[in-house]
């Protein structure tokens, strides 16, 4: 408002008035009194610049306490669902028309059925594929540093193997493909780049990848040439991480003594049983902490 | 006196406008679609996180923690002049943005200005952080030259023109100004979506509120407890997605970011280019054993941009239970429907030049389903593709197919889809 009124000066003082009223009328609009104005602004220019602030105090905090714990204790335990788990989903029936011969052959060989949500009816009703994790390291603790060993993510079958992975960041991960059709792996992350690349078929060597960053949630890895692919990477800055056995089994070890808040996440209801997942454990030195979860199909959001 | 009266009057008339008092100062638009669900303490949060460190589009805050050029006071400058002050670049970039760019892709760099409901496809959303025409590695942000090639190329096949004429200096302002919008909008998206995650929602409180055992947590006491978490967080947070932001907008400017080809696209031989051409259709059409590019998927056998997948209903990325688009075909990240290139066109959005499409097909286009071939092809073969691809619009109208890939072979393909 006050850019356009500078000009008052080239009209005649009477005039005054009715610039003024112009003002307003443009008021009125207000977006469109930020005109090209690049070489005349002479009122108060608003603008601040905010000093970059180095921030180390975090930082400084996790180098500050370098000495290794006394003694670590494991965290263990078992999900469970409760009542009578729901039937595995059939995605593709066995030599699905609809796919093209060769995906046919590789994809549709036999029904193929979801890994979405995984009840062993033969360990108890163990639900595999849940994850159970520290969102942050405990205060102190120096995570060592991430394993040489590459994670391997494969494909087979156009399925991904594992269904769900923790992976430490700067980890390398090869992805692979044992199919002989090709694939394309897309990762949209929160904090990490996106990734989209197609694996050409049977490859054993791997492409790379690696996530710089860790991630609040396990985020969704999908094929776009079988839609219904689908699995979950959750890369960590620290080793606190389980996903649960096909019998529903998980352990964490090696954690410091002390409370830890742990996350229970599944990928179809997100957290589980909501902010009950936020999961207190109570860890002591050289002791074991075994926890039994166990959900109903509310809890998990299957319908029945 | 005539003009006295005048004056009244349009005064009056502007009053009845405007009503009574000041008119609102331009404000940028909140992502209503991440911050909506966060408590109304966590949403305050985040407003005074965006104000403390951006400003307002007339009070504006340049944080040097960006790589973004916001411009050193020229001491030899009028004292009155705007080129007197730190920041001078950020505020001529503003007016410029405001005037030239703001009508589509609106104030806060959202896609949402006043004209974008009237555009198909609709103008770029900065907030992602996701551009599609690049140089650079899918991973990596554009760099200043990328947007600049946009700004003085335009976009063929969208609304987005040539802004040649405004001349190198304005461009460059403006081009700073996106960056920082762009940064602006992606720090409060993941700002937003991170205090989601800390279960500062409304739903989270209720089913704390409902899941307490001990029926002793009331509604405040849960919130103030969700709220505790936010304000634990919130420097780390903000931290922590500043860096990032700062560190990726930075490496688009580093050149081991830039595709560049291995090989040269070989000397423009008549003969050469043919057998060039015919690689090509066969890497684009899936016949060369061990390199499935599957590009017919989505673009379709003749290029058309009308594959198979174009005809699928898919799943909506992240939603839990899963749901699907309600418009059969591919979706853009933004969510908006999109079509895979019709290549018999000639017109390439990313730019028409041979680079231009090597790129396209080496890394794939962000914030869609082109995926990277960087893995599958090599880039000999990326130019036959390429060559290819650039040979499509002038392929006759009844280029002969080998046997398996004829029309009927491909109508009856997609009756047996149909059922």
């Amino acid at each position: 408002m006050m850019q356009l009124t500078k000009s008052e000066k080239s009209f005649r003082p009477g005039a005054t008035a009715w610039i003024s009223c112009v003002c307003v009328l443009l008021a009125t609009s207000a977006v469109a009194l930020l005109g090209d104005r690049t070489a005349n602004s002479n009122d108060a220019v608003q603008v601040t610049i905010r000093p970059a602030v180095a921030t180390a105090l975090a930082t400084a905090a996790l180098a500050a306490d370098d000495k290794p714990a006394p003694g670590t204790g494991t965290f263990k335990g078992v999900v469970t669902f409760k009542g009578t788990p729901p039937a595995r989903k059939v995605i593709v029936p066995k030599g699905d028309p609809k796919l093209k011969p060769e995906d046919r052959e590789v994809c549709a060989a036999d029904d193929l059925v979801s890994d979405e949500f995984l009840v062993n009816e033969k360990a108890g009703n163990g639900v595999a594929n849940v994850v159970i994790y520290l969102k942050k390291a405990p205060e102190g603790y120096k995570a060592p540093p991430e394993p040489t060993e590459p994670a391997v993510f494969d494909q087979k079958g156009c399925k991904f193997i594992p269904h769900v992975m923790a992976v430490r960041c700067n980890q390398k991960i090869l992805i692979k493909s044992g199919d002989p059709v090709s694939h394309n792996t897309n990762i949209t992350a929160l904090r990490n780049p996106p990734f989209n690349k197609v694996i050409p078929g049977n490859e054993r060597d791997g492409v790379e990848w690696q996530y710089p960053k860790p991630e609040g949630l396990p985020i969704p890895v999908k094929c776009d040439l079988h839609p219904w692919m689908k699995a979950h990477h959750l890369p960590l800055d620290h080793p606190f991480v389980a996903v649960t056995d096909e019998e529903g089994k998980f352990e964490i070890k090696d954690l410091p003594p002390g409370k830890h808040m742990f996350t229970v996440w599944h990928e179809v209801p997100g957290y589980v049983n909501s902010l009950n997942s936020k999961l207190a454990v109570e860890i002591k030195a050289d002791g074991v902490t075994e926890e039994k979860m166990s959900f109903t199909a509310a809890q998990f959001k299957v319908g029945n | 006196m005539r003009v006295q009266l005048i004056s009244q009057v349009v005064i009056l008339t502007a009053l009845g406008l405007a009503g009574c008092g000041q008119p609102p100062e331009a404000s940028f638009a909140v992502n209503h679609d991440k911050v909506d669900p966060l408590l109304r303490g966590a949403r305050a949060e985040v407003a005074r996180t965006l104000e403390e460190n951006f400003g307002t589009p007339v009070r504006l805050v340049g944080w040097e923690k960006f790589p973004i050029d916001y411009g050193k006071a020229d001491p030899k400058a009028d004292s009155k002049s705007v080129r007197s002050k730190d920041g001078w670049r950020l505020v001529e970039g503003r007016n410029l943005y405001m005037t030239h760019c703001m009508h589509c892709h609106g104030v806060a760099g959202d896609g949402n200005g006043p004209t974008a409901h009237f555009l198909n496809p609709r103008p770029r959303d900065y907030r992602q952080g996701t551009f599609k025409f690049k140089s650079t590695q899918r991973a990596v942000k554009p760099s200043r030259n990328d947007l600049r090639r946009i700004l003085e190329q335009g976009i063929p096949g969208t609304y987005m023109p040539s802004f040649v004429l405004l001349g190198e200096e304005k461009l460059g302002l403006i081009i700073d100004y996106v960056r920082w919008l762009s940064i602006r909008g992606n720090l409060e998206l993941r700002l937003a979506v991170e205090l989601v995650g800390l279960g500062a929602t409304d739903t989270d409180v209720a089913q704390a509120v409902a899941d307490d055992e001990t029926k002793k947590l009331t509604r405040p006491g849960a919130e103030e407890a969700a709220m505790k978490s936010v304000k634990d967080e919130l420097p780390g947070l903000i931290d922590d997605i500043s860096t990032s932001l700062a560190e990726s907008w930075a490496a688009a400017e580093q050149p081991e970011s830039i595709i560049v080809p291995k090989v040269k696209r070989g000397a423009p031989d008549q003969a050469a280019i043919h057998e060039s051409i015919e690689r090509g259709r066969k890497l684009f059409t899936s016949q060369v054993q061990g390199k499935k590019t599957e590009c017919a998927e989505c673009h379709g056998l003749t290029g058309r941009g009308d594959g198979p997948n174009t005809e699928k209903y898919w799943p909506i990325p992240n939603s839990t239970p899963e749901r699907k688009y309600e418009v059969a075909g591919l979706h853009d990240d933004w969510g908006q429907p999109q079509q895979p290139r019709n290549l018999t066109r000639g017109i390439y959005r990313g730019g028409r030049r041979p680079i231009d499409i090597f790129r396209r097909v080496h890394e794939g286009i962000p914030g869609t389903q082109m995926a990277g071939f960087a893995n599958v092809l090599s880039h000999d073969e990326i130019w036959d593709v390429v060559n290819y691809v650039l040979s499509v619009p002038f392929e006759g109208k009844h280029t002969a197919y080998p046997g398996e890939l004829n029309a009927e072979k491909e109508d009856k393909k997609v009756a047996s889809n149909e059922d």
